[in-house]
Parts: structure tokens; C-alpha cells; sequence
């Protein structure tokens, strides 16, 4: 964001609009890294929608915040890189605490029995389907770290969040492709005497195709916007 | 639409050529994000009322979720699952497998012999000698 050089009183509303900027998120933040957990996620909307009423109530007031639709699509991704950087790390490196063992286990019953089939049997526990636990460490130290860091930049409107969301996008498209031939080469395994098959797997994990939606608008928006440092 | 170097002129007033694109963007992001939101805030309880809390405990909707996973009645849910455990094997392990309803446990063994410095070389011939002694046979008949 460029610099005031108006008015005292446009310097006074840029830094007011600063401010509320800031803390709204801040609330975003902690409010998706809580809904990430998956155990705490309750405990994260409160914190989640008070960032985003505060910016709301912000753009009403006229003030120059960042574009609400800039805010949705950062924190789509933030959400989305928590969940499945925390997601899945609760099955990697949690999968023998009570409330993983039975979330883990009773979504697989739901939708794929990839996550109950043989469960915590390889001595790297969780999952056993064959090349899950593959994707699962792929995704929860590579791409989905950098997706949410990704995400904050982009928030704070730098370049180089910009830049990689494009990046940790593609990156997500090549997850997707990666990880629906793995279970698709499985599926008789996977997709079967389950209570929710396919429809329910899709219902499921319909929403994190975010890739595909926002790279046409990451492409279509002016970079000028975004800070340099 | 019109072309799009116009998106990156920078000038506030002109009307934005993506406006449709960056609609459906907003509402398919609104979309997402409100279900993705729900699904982390809401899926552990929804999974736990499914299975009957709070009527019974988690450990038990575990154990039976094991029960179901393995075909057997006897397995328990260990908890609290200790943090520095000795036996690195993995918990369900300490019972025998049901492999002849769920197929062998993964990961599978090859039990392949594996050929020795130029063992090949013996067991070709070996082959050799033995599709020459058949043919052989069938010569003589």
C-alpha cells in the first residue's frame, strides 16, 4: 500500500484503518489455526468471525481496508493450509491419542477406508493405505506449510505472498492430481463397505480444491498493489 | 472482456475487465470457506454424535471402531497411550491378524530369493538342461 502524503485527517483514517486492519488479522490468524486443529476447531470460529465482522464493519465505514474479496481468498488458503497441515499431522504424528484414534477412524468408517483399514498397524502409525502416508508427510512439511505462509503474505499484501501463492497453487494442483490417482488406483479398497461412499468422500473434500478456483484470479489482479518488502 | 493489460494499468476508476470472473471467484470463495470452517469446527463432534456420545465414551466408540476395523471383539482402545512407550510395535500388532478376511498385512514380504554374484548364470542352465531333457523326452516318444 502506497504511502498517505494527503491530509492529517487522511493520515488519521489510514492509520485507524491500519489498526483495525491489524487486529482483524490477527483474529483471522488464530481463528483458522484453531479451526486447523480439527480437536480445537470449535474453539476457533468465535475468533475466526470477529476478524472478518471487523473488517466487514470497516469497508462499511469507508474505510481503506484491504478488498474483502483479497480476504476471502487469503483466508481461504490460511484455513484450507491449516487443515491440512494440522489435519493431517494429528494422523502423522498424534494417531494413538483417544480423540485421533476415534475422529481418524470414524471418518474413515464415513468416507474412505483408507483411514481405518488396518489402522495404526505400520510402525509409523495412522493410516496404512497403501501410499497415503506418502502424501500425508509430502503435504504436512512441504506444501501445506508454505501454502499457509503463503496466505499470510498474501494477506499482508507483499509481493512475495503473491508470488507464492501462485506457486504453492500449482503446487496444489499437482497435490490433487498426485493424491486422486493414488486413491483412485485404491478405491476398491478405499471407496467400499463404507457408509458414505464416493458422494460422501466428494462432499467431504469437495471444498479444498481451492487451487483451481483462485489461480485465475491470483493472475487477473494488479501485482502494483502488493508491497515490495 | 476487454483485453487484459487494461487489469494491471493501475488507474482506480476504470472498470475492472475481470469483474465477472472475480464474482464468481467471491462466491465460490465465500462458498468454500464457510463450509471449510464448518467441517473443522464441527466434524469431531458431528463423528462422536454419530457414533453415540455422549451416551457412551469415546474410549468406547474407539474400541469398538477398532473392534469393527479388525474383526475382533477383543480389541481395546489403550488409553492413556503412553508418551515414551518401549515396544515400538505397533499397537494393534500385539494381536493376531484377521490377514485371511482383510488380505496379508501391509507392508507385504516379497519373499523373493534374490540370485548371488553370477547365480543366474547356474540357474539358466540349470533351466536350459531342464527344457532340453524334456524336449528330449518328447523326442523319444
Amino acid at each position: 500500500m502506497s504511502d498517505a502524503g494527503g491530509s492529517p485527517s487522511d493520515e488519521k483514517l489510514l492509520e485507524k484503518a491500519k489498526a483495525i486492519q491489524k487486529k482483524a488479522d490477527r483474529h483471522l490468524m488464530i481463528g483458522s489455526g484453531l479451526i486447523g486443529t480439527m480437536v480445537l476447531g470449535p474453539l476457533g470460529v468465535p475468533s475466526f468471525v470477529y476478524g472478518l465482522w471487523l473488517l466487514y464493519k470497516a469497508e462499511r465505514a469507508k474505510l481503506p481496508v484491504r478488498p474483502y474479496l483479497m480476504t476471502f481468498v487469503g483466508c481461504l488458503v490460511l484455513v484450507d493450509g491449516f487443515m491440512n497441515t494440522l489435519g493431517a499431522a494429528i494422523d502423522v504424528l498424534a494417531s494413538h491419542s483417544l480423540i485421533v484414534r476415534t475422529f481418524v477412524m470414524g471418518i474413515g468408517l464415513w468416507i474412505d477406508s483408507g483411514y481405518i483399514w488396518q489402522f495404526n498397524t505400520l510402525p509409523v502409525g495412522g493410516t496404512s493405505a497403501p501410499g497415503e502416508k506418502a502424501w500425508e508427510i509430502a503435504n504436512v512439511f512441504v506444501l501445506f506449510p508454505m501454502r499457509t505462509a503463503a496466505a499470510w503474505g498474501f494477506l499482508s499484501m507483499k509481493r512475495w505472498g503473491l508470488q507464492w501463492m501462485m506457486i504453492t497453487c500449482w503446487m496444489g494442483v499437482y497435490a490433487w492430481v498426485g493424491y486422486m490417482w493414488n486413491l483412485t488406483t485404491y478405491s476398491q479398497m478405499r471407496l467400499v463397505d463404507i457408509a458414505f461412499p464416493v458422494y460422501g468422500w466428494w462432499l467431504y473434500n469437495l471444498w479444498y480444491l481451492t487451487p483451481f478456483i483462485i489461480l485465475p484470479y491470483l493472475y487477473t489482479i494488479d501485482p502494483k498493489t502488493f508491497t515490495d518488502d | 472482456m476487454s483485453t487484459r493489460s487494461d487489469a494491471g494499468s493501475g488507474v482506480a476508476t476504470t472498470e475492472n475487465p475481470h469483474r465477472i470472473l472475480h464474482k464468481v471467484t467471491f462466491i465460490a470463495c465465500a462458498i468454500f470457506l464457510a463450509v471449510q470452517v464448518i467441517e473443522g469446527a464441527l466434524m469431531i463432534p458431528l463423528i462422536l454424535v454419530y457414533f453415540g456420545f455422549p451416551q457412551i465414551g469415546i474410549q468406547e466408540i474407539c474400541a469398538e471402531l477398532y473392534n469393527i476395523a479388525y474383526a475382533d471383539n477383543d480389541r481395546n482402545c489403550r488409553y492413556p497411550y503412553p508418551l515414551f512407550f518401549q515396544d515400538p510395535t505397533p499397537e494393534p500388532d500385539h494381536k493376531e491378524s484377521k490377514g485371511d478376511v482383510f488380505g496379508p498385512v501391509i507392508p507385504p514380504r516379497t519373499h523373493y530369493k534374490v540370485p548371488g554374484w553370477r547365480e543366474m548364470i547356474a540357474i539358466v542352465e540349470r533351466h536350459r538342461a531342464a527344457a532340453k531333457a524334456a524336449s528330449g523326452v518328447l523326442d523319444h516318444e
